[in-house]
């Protein structure tokens, strides 16, 4: 069976590493990107993940507009999002399979991406 | 001649005859004078043997001679009566008398003449035509007539008992030094125009002098008295030659204006004429003071009602543009005839900000509304602003004199421009906020009777300083808007950036205790690494829950609690909030009894619902000592109670008002740790819902919060 693939994109170099450590000892194949600009980039040269896990407030293209870039994109519109943001603030509402708030629980979030992975 | 019917002698008729203060007329049956007393021939004018066996009809207008045929028949039939009479004087002039008569009778009763008591009545009528004349100056005032209608009316009245007379009168402006004629109806009108803002002084013809002495100024002969050595021609050019003037003195002593009577001949006056121009003079200033102070409360309601409006207006919004743009809507309901508002601009311009006008003046707001006034110019508003002192021109014609003679060239040029537009009077005030004046409000008036004073000036620098003050505290919101605004951000930002580390900190223990689980450690290594592992955890939330507060806090406090509700189950929310607690509750050997009913379904923000649970049980742990701690929920009416309970340190009565407050709680931070905002944000949360909280507790016996929030709320 194939390794599952999620790709990172969070700003926080910190948080990518740690997430990297954790998702990878739990058998996922990650790959990681700076920005929602870098991870569109990763999308198109290696292909759609089984996840996307997604931070919100990022420099360059932040998570709401990559999610717009993603559902306007027909091939990639149906890939799974799952949002880890600190930013609590439901008046900019976001498209995704989960929300989950920083900090995050590791188990809640292994359980979350068990669940919405392609 | 005169019987002795009593015993008295004749003599003694004689003297009482002659003594008499009455007139006595006797007359035969032929309408013929036997004799008249001394008194009644004084009366008249006359010797008293003058008169002596004249028909009666020589003693009267032709006018009067039927009543006076009317008068003896009434006689003959033997009526006595008293009745007034006019008769004439030797010099021709009429005299109301008062006459008593009675008819004289032979002992056969027939009709042989009549006997009549006779009074002088002139002081008398000239005391009715003056209450006549009050009387109509009264009916004048009422129907809104001026106070120069008002004392016309005197004038003539006066004029209808004195031959001869033209009366004036004068008054002194409010700067008490110049006059002005308010009336003379009768004198020439280039005559009353010349002393119109004439100083009072010790040689201005009678009046000038009159008001200046404080007292009664005669001039029997105008062209050879000293005082009038500077008017003589111009009052022997319209005829006039003699001149006796009154001052008019206020109730409280200040001078009023004068009352003078002119004569075209050389001319004395009685003591019967003396004392009735004191008596006219004392009807004056009564009408002067009762119109002047109809006027003062008048206006004194103007200004009042002025300064209330303004200040409301004000008051209303903090937009002081907006505010301030009314101001001159106000300021022409009967104060001035325009009104303008500059603001310095950024660049250090005066700023037209706003203006108004009566409709009369609309061509002339045209040219100032084209016309921008100066910021370094010294005249006017910008005066004002400059010096931070209110500018008044009371009579700008006046001032111009008084400025040219001055040499200041700015003023002068500023006043020939409003005398060219033809403002009477100008006022400007500054806006001085915290020491720096910001603009300035300006008044002009242009009817000729009306001139700003010094009340005028304190009304406007009274306005000026509310339109300053609502200034400051427009700028004074906007910089505490823009601080609270620069705090939240910070908060904001700052919960954000502190979230972050916490975050992979978090995954780094939870990957730790995950790998710990899972690999072969020996059991003594974990006996030793589990406990504190654990305590970890609890940390980590703590931790994250004061980033939360602090969000919270700063959301509320910009009104931004946003609730995301839906239909809920409550009662499953409260379960699984107590569950969670219970590890807590346990690792405090406390109890945690609970008592739930089952399907309440409410419309609620379920993660701030589950805050306030949170945040209530967090207390009760805190605060319970230990003791069983019951925690229920129930349907009541349209609503649900959550009510939590413990048997705690308790809160006092005088603390249960503060600990809904902010950075309050009721204990000292030295025992208890924590920002005291649980219960302020759990208030908050209530009142978003539509709830409302109740707290009953003693010292030393427990606490027991009641909430109560509608199942749909708005």
């Amino acid at each position: 069976m194939r390794k599952k693939r999620i790709l990172i994109i969070e700003d926080d170099a910190n948080i990518r590493e740690i997430l990297e450590l954790a998702l990878e000892s739990e058998g996922y194949e990650v790959s990681s990107a700076n920005n929602g600009k870098d991870g569109l980039h990763r999308i198109s040269s290696h292909g759609g993940p089984d996840l996307i896990l997604l931070d919100l407030m990022m420099p360059i293209m932040n998570g709401w507009e990559f999610v717009e870039a993603l559902k306007s994109n027909k091939k990639l519109s149906f890939l799974p999002v799952v949002v880890i943001s600190a930013f609590m603030e439901k008046s900019h509402p976001i498209s995704c399979k989960a929300f989950l708030t920083k900090p995050l629980d590791l188990n809640v979030l292994l359980k979350t991406i068990e669940e919405h992975a392609l | 001649m005169i019987n002795n019917n009593l015993g008295l002698s004749a003599d003694w008729y004689q003297i009482v005859f002659e003594n008499s203060e009455e007139g006595i007329w006797l007359i035969d049956e032929n309408d013929s004078t036997i004799m008249v007393n001394a008194k009644l021939a004084s009366i008249l004018g006359y010797g008293p043997e003058e008169m002596k066996g004249r028909p009666i009809y020589d003693f009267m207008d032709p006018e009067s001679h039927q009543a006076a045929t009317d008068s003896v028949e009434r006689r003959k039939i033997g009526v006595r009566e008293q009745h007034e009479f006019l008769l004439k004087k030797k010099d021709g002039k009429l005299i109301w008398t008062l006459m008593a008569s009675s008819p004289i009778k032979d002992k056969h009763g027939d009709y042989k003449g009549a006997m009549a008591f006779v009074s002088d009545l002139t002081k008398r009528k000239r005391n009715e035509t003056l209450l006549t004349s009050q009387k109509k100056i009264f009916e004048t005032l009422t129907m809104g007539g001026t106070l120069e209608e008002a004392l016309s009316i005197l004038i003539k009245s006066i004029e209808s008992l004195v031959d001869g007379v033209s009366g004036s009168i004068l008054l002194l402006k409010e700067d008490r030094q110049s006059i002005y004629t308010a009336a003379g109806p009768n004198l020439p009108g280039a005559f009353n125009l010349a002393f119109t803002n004439e100083k009072i002084g010790p040689k201005i013809g009678s009046c000038g002098t009159a008001i200046y002495r404080k007292e009664k100024v005669i001039v029997d002969d105008i062209a050879n008295d000293p005082l009038w050595i500077n008017y003589k021609e111009l009052a022997l050019s319209h005829g006039l030659k003699a001149c006796w003037s009154n001052p008019i003195i206020s109730f409280d002593g200040i001078p009023l204006g004068s009352f003078a009577m002119y004569f075209k001949k050389v001319r004395q006056p009685t003591e019967d004429e003396l004392k009735l121009v004191d008596d006219y003079t004392i009807a004056a200033r009564l009408c002067i003071e009762h119109i002047r102070s109809k006027n003062k409360e008048k206006k004194q309601q103007v200004a009042m009602k002025l300064l209330a409006d303004t200040r409301e207006a004000l008051a209303k919004t903090l937009h002081f543009r907006d505010v301030l743009s009314t101001i001159p809507d106000f300021m022409v309901k009967g104060f001035c005839d325009a009104c303008f508002i500059n603001l310095i601009d950024e660049n250090g311009h005066l700023e037209a900000m706003a203006s108004q006008s009566i409709p009369e003046l609309n061509e002339m707001m045209d040219i100032f509304k084209t016309t921008r006034p100066k910021t370094d110019a010294r005249y006017g508003v910008s005066k004002a602003i400059f010096t931070k002192k209110p500018v008044i021109y009371s009579e700008v014609f006046q001032e111009i004199f008084k400025g040219e003679a001055q040499g200041s060239s700015d003023d002068v040029y500023f006043l020939q421009q409003m005398k060219k537009l033809n403002v009477n009077s100008y006022m400007a005030a500054p806006f001085i906020v915290r020491g720096k004046a910001v603009g300035g409000i300006s008044v002009i008036s242009s009817s000729n009777n009306k001139s700003f004073n010094s009340l005028d000036l304190d009304l406007l620098t009274q306005i000026a300083s509310s339109c300053a003050m609502a200034i400051d505290n427009a700028i004074l919101y906007e910089e505490a808007t823009k601080s609270i605004k620069v705090r939240d951000d910070f908060i904001s930002i700052a919960s954000h950036e502190l979230r972050t580390p916490l975050t992979s900190l978090k995954l780094r223990i939870d990957l730790l205790s995950r790998i710990f689980d899972k690999e072969d450690f020996s059991s003594d290594l974990k006996m030793k690494i589990r406990p504190i592992m654990s305590k970890v955890q609890p940390d980590i939330n703590r931790f994250s829950s004061l980033i939360d507060t602090l969000l919270d806090i700063s959301r509320l406090n910009s009104k931004r609690l946003h609730l995301s509700k839906k239909d809920c189950d409550i009662s499953l929310l409260v379960r699984d909030e107590v569950n969670r607690f219970k590890p807590e509750f346990a690792a405090l050997n406390t109890k945690l009894i609970s008592d739930v009913e089952l399907g309440v379904i409410a419309n609620c923000d379920p993660t701030r619902l589950q805050q306030l649970v949170s945040n209530l049980l967090t207390n009760a742990l805190k605060f319970g000592e230990k003791k069983t701690v019951e925690i229920s929920l129930k349907k009541k009416g349209d609503s649900f109670l959550l009510i939590i309970k413990d048997h705690g340190i308790g809160i006092s009565s005088e603390d249960q008002e503060r600990i809904f407050k902010p950075f309050e709680r009721a204990v000292s931070d030295k025992n208890f740790g924590g920002l005291g905002l649980g219960l302020y944000i759990t208030l908050q949360i209530i009142k978003a819902h539509g709830g409302k909280v109740d707290v009953k507790s003693k010292i030393g016996e427990g606490t027991t919060f009641t909430i109560e929030i509608p199942l749909l709320s708005k």
